[in-house]
């Protein structure tokens, strides 16, 4: 019998890359198909192929045996194919059942224009339950959505299309652990009731939890195709990296600290309360949490983005004032947002640009640029953070790792002594996140102090020297590098949500 | 702010503002015999500032309060329509009309007759209205022609700077003029219309003189395009050898003669004008109709040469007067 | 461990699901209460200050006043909500009025009415193509068309009105329904159906979509281009339904027509809660927007205000609607963190 969905052959050039050379994968009714690889490696390419985005230059797409081929994404959907993407594709202003059949409007009267609001509606409400969210509200506005519910109305939107062929790209890497769990449930189901699951992951568990088969693609190529069962992390690895490497963390160093900076009773109504602690130079202090536990909030703050309330910020005793960003990146704090393309980069500004983006005035005399500063700046810390590739491209066109890398040396063009990573390696994959936790080890040993927000417990204890456990807003625990403890942050990390009953609140 | 706060800060801005707005208008009219209500498609140029002081004038004798509303183009016709059922419904007890487009207004006139109004055409004939108080601008550019005639006795080319292209006055002139020129050796060779304001003449003469270095003449339809016309010829250094003619006889106008650079202005009475047409309206209130309802008031033709012994009382509102507006 | 015990109750969850009130209206919230406020009491103010305002012969002339600059408005609705822009309206109203004019004059009433659709709707059909298929910003391929629509109305026209209209079409801008006069229906009409497909059918709720969130939507299929293509046409054809109206009125054809409606009727769709970044806002609220300006310009006439003072006054009012937008919109977006 025929793959639902087969492509063969599959090639894609983009200007100046070739993002998919010869790939060919198939996909089958009932088993969940894992796609792995580093970023660039093709695999956002491969499922833009798939969905009708974009058109492969070469190969074919066959469903069921038969030739197709998609013009746009309605054609894809037409044919039964649907997909989930990195990027929500939520439309924030009107209603959530209205997001839910978006595209796939039932209708009523003999013109087919009128839209028939009763059907919709349950439509809506049972594609929600289905995914145990009944709780949500389908004539709210979808802008009030948390990421976590945008995500699984996401994911009814699908369940309405009754789609035979469901393609996800990295759907669990904004959820925290609790939805994550909840969407792999929900994959399970899916592929038990027949459909064909594409699924893009860098969370490696998470594919040896749910995935039938796994292939792997490197430089636009695929590279390998197994059922899971004859493979193991460090195969998959090895295949995605090319060469084997045995660790995920660098090993971890004890160096000299000296205090550095002291954030006492820091306080914003409705975001957080009474934050203090301390940061040394040389540190990794981790900032551990669960998604909106405030962490966020609180760097912001510290780094000048937000007011505060009350509490005070001084830095090598030196009391600073609160409220000014360029005034914290003068004295030397300097944060670098979570969020990659929205928070931290002028997206279609080369890489130089972006770097020297918040010292423009001490590279130009009498408000001139001078370009040779600006050179030889932006070689060194390109250098230093190892960003790869032309330095006047534009940062769009970066993969995540680098993109974040970028970042980094924006935060050390002016000369940081406290650097903030908010969720550094969010959507990198595992050979780039090596080499940002190596470029925190070595900001330390340069006696910076490095403060590190990090949703993913597992990079918190091999990296951090200490961890400050916050939840709801406030801190729930401090723990020292001998007292890491897996159970013991993680209870604290959810502190802050009892509500006095046994069940958790949940997000 | 929290939105509760939020929304009653700008609930009491928004009632401060309505408030001070308030205190910023004008104050009710004192006790008057009557309204009067004005509508020009514009409020720029001599003339029009002209019949506003004619009529302000003799309101103020009769006791009567004014209302004016202007247009502010002679293409905003739609605007005029407006401003007259807004006076219709203003209960004005006179409405004064120069119409920008005839076809237009009539259809408002008569509804505001109908309601009771008194309406009279100020300026110009307005169809619909009870009669008019108006120069035949047939008869401004017949006289036009004939200072054509003197200032060319052998013929030669004119430019032509038409003024507004729908409006009655400038069209009305243009074909008197035409009309008389027939047979003769003058003959024109440009013609453009525009906006009747000065600085639109300035540009469009210019435009002829390079077009044309030798032009004979320029005939502008009244002062505003008029003076701009004056105004290139002086630039070009051509006072004189290009003659001006025109019609209207404003303050820059009196200037631009003086210095001979206009050399024949057709000018007009519009004070006059202004004046009769609040008497008549009275009159016809008083229920003292006259015969004759369409009144015309004849023109002054006016040369650098006669220009200090010619009666000018009536062809404009006194230095510096402004339409309060 | 160390663990630092909070002394205080916790803190709000910034991910609150606010109660949403269901209706046409959607959530209720001041952007859509204050403008109807805010008419309310200038209409009071105006009632106090002057004792013609609130009479049925002056109301009658707001509504037969605002009724062009509707329609219009309620057409430039259907193009900002997909986070576009039509400033081609009022040449598109001067064009209608001319061809329609030459239709009624030289071939009767049947030519005029065609005439007059088939000017607007080549405009829209222009505007849309140029903005879909060659990808023109609307800002930009609009701007153009004004100029082009204008020169093509003062060519037809050679440059004068057209007058001889027959009365029996000239009448409509007087007649009257029960009181109320037929423009003023025309307008209340063409509300109902923008509600009505912007509400409730697909083409309606894609427009949302595609300015709400352009990739969102072309990614679930939904045709971008040719929902933004409709949107252009669909205003084209309310702006010539308001061409109709004011060149009965005008009982001419002129070239010069309806020359503020671009930038009036954007006003009044800001102000009517709008948003310019597409996707967001209520035609209903563009009704109340049409009312403001009306109102404004109607009162502001009676207390014997310059025009020029008028254009002053709903410059700034149209920046505090903005700015409030933009204000309210933000505290929205801030929400929810790390």
């Amino acid at each position: 019998m025929p793959s639902i969905l087969e492509a063969s052959e599959i090639t894609k050039s983009f200007p100046g890359v070739k993002a998919l050379n010869g790939v060919s994968l198939a996909l089958e009714s009932g088993q969940v198909h894992a796609l792995v690889g580093e970023n660039g490696a093709g695999k956002s390419t491969l499922i833009a192929i798939l969905a009708g985005v974009n058109q492969p230059d070469s190969g074919s797409l066959k469903l069921r045996g038969e030739q197709v081929s998609f013009a746009s994404p309605v054609s894809a959907r037409r044919s039964g194919i649907a997909a989930i993407y990195q990027e929500l594709t939520i439309v924030p202003w009107i209603s959530v059942g209205e997001n839910i059949v978006l595209g796939n409007e039932p209708v009523k009267w003999k013109c087919g224009q009128i839209v028939s609001r009763d059907v919709a509606d349950e439509t809506a409400r049972n594609a929600l339950a289905r995914l145990d969210a009944g709780d949500i509200d389908i004539h709210m506005q979808a802008s009030r959505l948390s990421p976590g519910q945008k995500q699984l109305v996401e994911i009814a939107r699908i369940l309405a299309l009754d789609a035979r062929v469901i393609v996800m790209d990295e759907p669990t890497s904004s959820l925290p652990r609790r939805e994550a769990e909840r969407l792999l449930n929900i994959i399970v189901q899916l592929k038990e009731s027949g459909k064909a699951i594409l699924f893009v992951s860098h969370r490696l568990d998470e594919v040896a939890e749910i995935a039938d088969t796994v292939t792997v693609l490197r430089g636009g190529r695929r590279v390998l195709t197994a059922p899971i069962g004859q493979l193991d992390r460090h195969k998959l690895i090895g295949a995605m990296i090319g060469h084997e490497i045995s660790e995920l963390y660098p090993p971890h160093v004890e160096l000299q600290k000296t205090p550095l900076l002291r954030v006492d009773g820091l306080t914003r109504r409705d975001r957080f309360a009474n934050i203090s602690f301390e940061l040394r130079r040389g540190e990794i202090l981790g900032f551990y949490g669960l998604i909106g536990a405030g962490r966020t909030e609180v760097m912001r703050a510290v780094a000048g983005a937000d007011p505060i309330d009350t509490g005070a910020i001084s830095l090598d005793g030196r009391r600073l004032a609160p409220g000014s960003v360029a005034a914290m990146i003068a004295s030397g704090i300097v944060y670098l947002p979570e969020d990659r393309k929205d928070q931290g980069l002028a997206l279609h500004m080369s890489v130089q640009e972006n770097i020297i983006l918040s010292i423009l005035g001490r590279l130009s005399s009498y408000g001139v640029i001078r370009s040779r500063r600006v050179s030889a700046l932006t070689a060194e810390l390109v250098k230093k953070v190892r960003v790869t590739g032309a330095l006047d491209r534009a940062v769009v066109n970066l993969s995540g790792g680098n993109q974040q890398k970028v970042i980094v040396a924006r935060g050390l063009a002016s000369g940081a002594d406290v650097l903030i990573f908010d969720e550094p390696t969010r959507g990198i994959d595992v050979g780039a996140k090596y080499e940002i936790y190596c470029l925190i080890q070595e900001l330390a040993r340069e006696g910076a102090g490095v403060i590190l927000v990090s949703s993913e417990l597992p990079e918190i204890i091999n990296v951090a020297d200490r961890a400050i456990v916050m939840s709801n807003g406030y801190i729930y625990g401090e723990f020292d590098r001998a007292e890491f403890d897996e159970r013991a942050m993680l209870t604290a990390a959810f502190e802050g949500l009892r509500t006095g009953k046994d069940e958790v609140a949940v997000l | 702010m929290s939105t509760g706060r939020r929304s009653r800060f700008i609930l009491s801005a928004v009632v401060a503002g309505a408030v001070g707005l308030t205190a910023v208008m004008p104050a009710g009219a004192a006790t008057s015999h009557g309204t009067i209500g004005v509508s020009v498609p514009t409020v720029e140029g001599p003339f029009f500032t002209s019949m506003l002081y004619g009529i302000l004038k003799q309101a103020k004798e009769e006791g009567y309060a004014v209302k004016i509303l202007s247009a502010n183009g002679y293409g905003n016709v739609a605007t005029q329509v407006s401003q007259i059922e807004n006076l219709i419904s203003g209960k004005v007890d006179i409405m004064l009309v120069d119409p920008a487009d005839p076809n237009v207004t009539k259809r408002p006139i008569q509804e505001a007759v109908k309601s009771g109004i008194i309406v009279l055409g100020a300026g110009d004939p307005a169809p619909g209205a009870l009669g008019s108080v108006s120069a035949s601008h047939c008869t401004v550019g017949q006289d036009l022609a004939v200072g054509a005639k003197k200032l060319l006795p052998d013929g030669g080319t004119v430019g032509v700077l038409a003024g507004p292209a729908g409006a009655h006055w400038s069209t009305e002139r243009l074909r008197c003029f035409k009309e008389d020129l027939k047979g003769t050796k003058i003959k024109i060779v440009a013609e453009r219309t525009s906006e009747p304001a000065v600085a639109e003449g300035l540009s469009i003469a210019s435009d002829f003189l390079q077009r044309f270095p030798d032009l004979d003449m320029l005939y502008g339809a009244d002062d505003t395009v008029g003076d701009g016309a004056a105004k290139a010829v002086e630039a070009a250094n051509r006072c004189g050898k290009t003659k001006v003619l025109t019609a209207v006889l404003g303050e820059q106008a009196e200037e631009l003669t003086r210095k001979g650079c206009i050399n024949y202005d057709v000018a007009l009475q519009p004070v006059l004008m202004g004046v009769d047409a609040v008497k008549l309206g009275i009159a016809i209130r008083n229920g003292k109709k006259p015969a004759v309802t369409e009144i015309s008031i004849p023109n002054l033709p006016v040369t650098p040469e006669n220009i200090d012994s010619v009666n000018k009382e009536y062809t404009r509102s006194p230095k510096g007067w402004r339409p309060p507006l | 461990m160390n663990n630092v015990r909070p002394t205080k109750a916790p803190v709000n969850e910034h991910n609150q699901q606010e109660r949403a009130v269901a209706g046409p209206l959607g959530r209720l919230d001041l952007r859509q209460i204050g403008l109807p406020i805010v008419v309310i009491i200038m209409g009071l103010i105006f009632s106090f200050s002057s004792s013609n305002f609130m009479t049925a012969s002056n109301l009658r002339n707001v509504g037969l006043q605002a009724a062009a600059l509707a329609c219009v408005s309620f057409g430039q609705t259907f193009v900002i909500l997909t986070a576009g822009l039509d400033l081609s309206v009022g040449s598109t109203v001067a064009l209608v009025s001319v061809a329609s004019a030459l239709g009624f004059t030289q071939y009767g009433w049947m030519a005029g009415v065609i005439f007059g659709f088939l000017a607007g709707f080549l405009v829209g059909l222009i505007n849309g193509l140029v903005v879909t298929r060659m990808r023109v910003a609307p800002f930009i391929a609009t701007l153009a068309m004004l100029s082009i629509a204008s020169g093509a109305a003062l060519n037809l026209s050679g440059g004068t009105p057209i007058s001889g209209l027959p009365d029996s079409f000239t009448a409509l801008a007087y007649a009257t329904v029960l009181g109320v006069p037929a423009p003023v229906i025309v307008a209340v009409a063409l509300l109902a159906v923008g509600y009505f497909v912007l509400q409730k059918s697909k083409f309606g709720r894609h427009i949302y979509a595609v300015g709400g969130n352009r990739e969102a939507a072309h990614l679930c299929g939904i045709s971008v281009a040719r929902t933004e293509f409709m949107a252009y046409v669909v205003c084209a054809l309310f702006t010539a339904l308001g061409g109709f109206i004011l060149t009965a009125r005008v009982a001419t054809g002129q070239p010069s027509l309806g020359e503020s409606l671009a930038l009036m009727s954007v006003a009044a769709v800001v102000l009517g809660g709008i948003s310019l970044f597409g996707g967001r806002g209520n035609i209903l609220g563009v009704a109340v927007g049409v009312v403001f300006v009306s109102v404004l310009a109607n009162g502001l006439n009676l207390l014997g205000v310059s025009s020029y003072t008028q254009l002053m006054v709903i410059g700034v009012a149209m920046i505090l609607a903005i700015a409030g937008d933009q204000y309210m919109s933000r505290d929205l977006r801030a929400r929810g963190g790390a």
